[in-house]
């Protein structure tokens, strides 16, 4: 069975945080990541944070420096299981991604590092 | 939301309002008497704002997605997708050829005997290291520098009409004659020049909502006040330089200034000309080369241009090849001398990318009838497929509208569009042929 878009994330977040090269990468980019499934509404903030990130609740979900990811859950799963290339998804316009060009490009490059695609 | 609309309208108007715009402008009446200028201007701002819908209603069905990419992928597949990139790619490094022709010489006017080399060397490097470096003006800085740029436009050429005309009618080295159909046709296909990149806010949406009203109206706002702006400043050209001095002068603004205010006029436009090339060309570096980038992660681009600093963010070796590529057409473009013929082929360019925009949004609206568009063109069908026909025709015409050029526009877009064929034949066999393999292999899903 598939898993869910909430156990993806979970994996997605320890993956993260156990890279040797991802937090190097994070260094100086504190943003919050609100990732909103389309089709279902399910909405996930993480905090980018000392080059850590964690898995936040809606009330402390406010920041600044806001990064927004949308996209059918399917989608999600996909891209942050590693599954699915999240430049090839984002550029069929499968994966809509609301932050400056420095996020964008920050958040593509995680998952060149950790699956290398 | 008031001041998110004016961010938007000042990134669409930003990014067109280019040092080289003074030079088409002045290129344009060395020609044609103003009120036919103005006339093409505002024809070809129509023809903008009416492309700047389908161009919202394309954005808003693919919200944040890298435009034109995305776009045209959607409508009509990778191949001619890529091949119309690649052609767009071309043209941005042509533009910036052009506007490092203009910036030089605005240089070369105000300290006289400054190598033009070390100049132009100086500016791409300063906007390459400003971009490999990650620094971004904040928003508001961005809206300032804009503001700025049309306020100075606006003020010298209303300083310009209103200081009556210095230049008497009857003085005009070149009569000024009613254009032929042709002839107006060939100034609104060369006029598309100043509009270029009000399009490049589309991916910049802060959020879904944006592209329901704030960026279809941001972009129509910035085609509104850019008519305004160019319409006054070639009108008030016209009236206090003589047009035997615009044809094959790439900076009329400084001559303008040199006539209205003496030395304090001719520093204060070179001001204006270098902050309106370093706001475009800073902005235009920076999008190619995400789309170079994007073509990379891809596997269309080498992958050498995938490489990111891990610090920053920024794709730094797209940002150094387009930026290496523009600096070696701006030198060639200076070298030759050629600013006029390789700004109609830009122009010429753009008209036929604006074409198969339209007909992008007009077949997506019937392969992908039921696809959610939070906003949609109001204007009617009959309509968007003769602009969108027309556009072809005003590259052509504007291909022919630098007599002295002759056939040379023609060979160089024919030229830019072979390769950008065969590139987008070349890529598309390229990864296919990847997708094969990994296929077979199973590494990638």
């Amino acid at each position: 069975m598939n898993p869910s878009l909430p156990q993806c994330l979970s994996t997605f977040v320890q993956s993260v945080n156990t890279h040797p090269s991802v937090g190097k990468l994070l260094k100086g980019w504190e943003p919050l990541l609100t990732i909103e499934a389309t089709d279902d509404g399910q909405r996930f903030h993480l905090r980018v944070q000392d080059s850590k990130v964690a898995e936040v609740g809606a009330a402390d979900a406010e920041s600044s420096h806001s990064i927004l990811v949308r996209g059918e859950s399917t989608v999600l799963r996909d891209v942050f299981s590693g599954a699915v290339n999240p430049a090839q998804a984002y550029l069929e316009g499968n994966l809509e991604v609301f932050g400056s060009d420095r996020d964008q490009i920050k958040l593509d490059a995680i998952s060149l590092v950790l699956w290398g695609m | 939301m008031r001041s998110e609309l004016s961010g938007y309208v000042a990134i669409s108007a930003g990014m067109a309002l280019a040092a080289s715009c003074y030079a088409m402008l002045g290129s344009l009446l060395g020609g044609i008497d103003a009120k036919w200028i103005v006339l093409a201007i505002v024809i070809a701002g129509a023809f903008c704002g009416l492309v700047s819908a389908s161009i919202g209603e394309l954005a808003a069905m693919f919200p944040s997605a890298p435009g034109i990419r995305t776009y045209l992928r959607a409508a009509f597949g990778n191949y001619s997708s890529l091949a119309i990139l690649f052609l767009y790619l071309a043209m941005v490094a042509l533009a910036a050829g052009v506007e490092g022709t203009v910036v030089t010489t605005v240089l070369g006017s105000v300290v006289p005997g400054v190598p033009k080399v070390l100049v132009v060397l100086s500016l791409f490097l300063l906007v390459i290291a400003t971009n490999t470096l990650g620094l971004e003006p904040p928003r508001t800085l961005q809206l300032a520098m804009t503001v700025l740029l049309v306020a100075a436009t606006l003020f010298v050429g209303v300083s310009a009409i209103w200081a009556g005309r210095s230049v008497p009618e009857l003085h005009h080295a070149v009569p000024a004659n009613a254009p032929s159909l042709l002839d107006l046709a060939a100034a609104v296909g060369t006029a598309i020049f100043l509009f270029i990149g009000f399009e490049w806010v589309t991916p910049m949406g802060r959020g879904p909502k944006a592209y329901a009203r704030l960026i279809p109206l941001s972009m129509l706002a910035a085609i509104a006040g850019l008519i305004v702006v160019y319409g006054v400043f070639a009108a008030g050209l016209d009236r206090q330089v003589d047009r035997g001095l615009l044809a094959g002068n790439p900076i009329p603004q400084i001559t303008l200034g040199a006539v209205l205010y003496g030395d304090t006029g001719r520093y204060g436009l070179a001001l204006v000309s270098l902050l309106a090339m370093l706001t475009s060309f800073n902005a235009g570096l920076m999008g190619a080369s995400r789309l170079i980038y994007g073509l990379a992660r891809e596997g269309v681009a080498p992958a050498w241009t995938a490489r990111i600093s891990l610090r920053t963010g920024v794709p730094i070796n797209a940002v150094a090849a387009v930026g290496g590529l523009s600096f070696m057409l701006a030198l060639i473009v200076i070298q030759t001398g050629t600013y006029r013929l390789t700004g109609v082929t830009v122009a010429a360019i753009e008209c036929l990318v604006y074409g198969a925009l339209m007909l992008a949004a007009l077949r997506l609206r019937r392969t992908r009838a039921a696809a959610a568009r939070s906003f949609r063109s109001p204007v009617p069908i009959a309509a968007q497929w003769l602009i969108a026909c027309a556009f072809p025709l005003l590259a052509v015409c504007a291909l022919f509208s630098v007599p002295e050029a002759g056939f040379w526009p023609i060979a160089l877009i024919g030229t830019l569009a072979t390769g950008a064929a065969l590139l987008a034949l070349l890529s598309v066999n390229r990864t296919g042929r990847r997708t094969l393999l990994t296929t077979k292999e199973g590494a990638t899903p």
